[in-house]
């Protein structure tokens, strides 16, 4: 493999983890934004959605393509049975509310232990093959995980910006109160908000359950980037966290490259800390009302 | 009160609130208090700060549970109404500091505007940027770019799409410039003359709002202590009273 090839190949890599941070950091915001709850149970949704891949494409022989659509709905009716029986009864009240979603986070991972056990399942990739671009070969597999997150990216962007559905969430998360007095009702936007968000991370897990692998204990390490990609593009902005996600998924890519992981991870440490002292509110975000 | 036709039918008042009393825990901001608004009519709620108008707005908007009390919109009972059915009775309602959906473009703050009522939206988008060109100018714009009298704009157009009969306004020239504030309250009356709509309007600038309105109710420390015609209130010195005190 020449150098250059190289090069190409670690920056496929940085735009598999950037769009992987991208899906997780966008539900997570969504989440946050309608619920008002910082959700620690956010990466077990990604867990769950690698599962539900795995069981549709391995156990029941679906094509891997439809396991992505059946893991969202999956996890995103999960995510309405997880508003209404973990959240609902702290709503307005998000330090509970964060603390509930620890002890979900908690469940849902032991859960896992128990139904799958702690040893990892290996998942085919979507498709065998290369696909050459010139002098530039890019595995087939990787190149369709990167354009199915941008489609589904796509979807979820055009869905919030265009529909009725779409503005009435948005509405909400910017003035419930104004939002209510129009006929918006919130017991509607709250739990379409969460399935909606936690159906991301599983999209994610789905999406990245061939390339990595699929474990009880897989939701760790997105749910922490999604943390960092929100600090450095500010929680709340979209673009702010399009941005990050890029560029935390390349720095990460190159760095674990050239000098190893352990030196991807604190240098991205660094960055969140230095944009903390710069720039507590991110790249883009607005400046957060707190309580 | 209600105004007989000449068909004999009589024409249900628009808005009644008897007795009502609302509190915030300990605090009685609203002290039993009873008016009416008549179909078509400008109706203006005065006083000075604290005197328990916006009060009185929350209460009928079903933003603030009142303690004691009814209110009737069209001869039916909606004491307890909540906020997201409001807008399907036929009410609407523009907050105090007018509160823009900040994220959003203006035509988007007007879609919002119009979300129990989705039909014929180009047709009441037309009638609106006519009212205000201004919005037609701004609709791409983010809406908290807006200046004061251009987001006072929006939230009147933005409470307009929901096709109310009875309009709620609270502070409407709040510290907009004097001319911006007499050009709202001509478009207020324009609006009410065209297509009929009652409103409740809610202000400080009271000398404003009497040219404006058919009617007022003067509230002193959450009772009413005035009440009149415009014109006679202007005349008397009932405001000053309130206002200032005795």
């Amino acid at each position: 493999m020449s150098f250059e090839a190289f090069l190409i190949q670690t920056g496929v890599n940085g735009l598999i983890l950037g769009a992987l941070y991208l899906l997780m950091a966008v539900g997570f915001t969504l989440v946050f934004g309608s619920l008002r709850v910082v959700n620690f149970a956010h990466g077990e949704f990604y867990m769950l959605g690698g599962f539900a891949a795995y069981f549709t494409t391995v156990t029941m022989g679906l094509p891997a393509i439809a396991s992505i659509p059946l893991a969202f709905l999956f996890v995103a009716v999960l995510g309405l049975f997880c508003e209404r029986a973990v959240f609902r009864p702290f709503r307005g009240d998000e330090l509970n509310g964060m603390i509930a979603s620890i002890g979900l986070a908690l469940i849902l991972q032991n859960g896992a232990l128990m139904l799958f056990g702690p040893m990892p399942l290996a998942m085919p990739p979507f498709a065998e093959g290369l696909t050459r671009f010139g002098s530039i070969v890019i595995p087939t597999s990787r190149l369709l995980a990167i354009v199915i997150s941008a489609a589904v990216l796509a979807i979820f962007y055009v869905v919030m910006m265009h529909t009725r559905v779409g503005r009435a969430v948005r509405a909400m998360v910017q003035d419930a109160e104004v939002a209510s007095t129009f006929g918006i009702h919130p017991g509607l936007v709250y739990p379409l908000g969460f399935a909606l968000g936690v159906g991301l991370a599983a999209v994610a897990g789905a999406v990245m359950a061939p390339l990595f692998s699929v474990s009880p204990f897989t939701g760790h390490t997105p749910l922490l980037k999604a943390f960092l990609v929100v600090v450095l593009g500010g929680l709340g902005s979209i673009p702010g966290a399009a941005i990050a996600s890029l560029a935390v998924g390349l720095i990460e890519s190159y760095t674990a490259t050239f000098y190893g992981s352990l030196a991807a991870d604190g240098l991205i440490l660094l960055l969140a800390v230095i944009m903390l002292v710069m720039r507590p509110n991110g790249l883009l975000g607005r400046a957060m009302r707190v309580g | 009160m209600s105004w007989t036709l000449i068909s004999g039918l009589t024409m249900t008042t628009t808005l009644r609130v008897r007795d009502l009393r609302v509190s915030y825990g300990p605090v009685q901001a609203v002290r039993s208090i009873s008016f009416e608004i008549e179909p078509k009519a400008i109706v203006a709620l005065l006083g000075a700060n604290g005197a328990g108008k916006s009060t009185t707005l929350r209460a009928i908007t079903g933003l603030q549970r009142p303690v004691e009390g009814e209110i009737e919109f069209e001869g039916r009972s909606i004491s307890r109404i909540t906020p997201m059915q409001l807008a399907r009775a036929g009410i609407a309602f523009s907050p105090e500091g007018r509160r823009p959906f900040g994220e959003m473009s203006v035509l988007e703050n007007l879609l919002v505007g119009a979300h129990t009522r989705p039909r014929d939206v180009a047709k009441k988008l037309d009638r609106i940027y006519e009212y205000f060109p201004r919005l037609k100018e701004r609709s791409k714009q983010i809406s908290s770019s807006l200046s004061g009298g251009e987001q006072q704009m929006l939230a009147i157009g933005r409470a307009l799409m929901a096709e109310p009969k009875l309009l709620l306004l609270d502070e409407p020239t709040l510290g907009l410039a004097p001319l911006l504030a007499r050009e709202i309250m001509r478009i207020l009356r324009e609006i009410n003359d065209e297509q009929g709509i009652s409103i409740l309007i809610v202000e400080q600038n009271a000398r404003m709002a009497l040219k404006l309105c058919d009617y007022a109710y003067v509230l002193a420390s959450g009772r009413l202590t005035a009440e009149g015609t415009g014109g006679d209130l202007l005349k008397g010195d009932y405001i000053q009273n309130a206002y200032i005190g005795n």
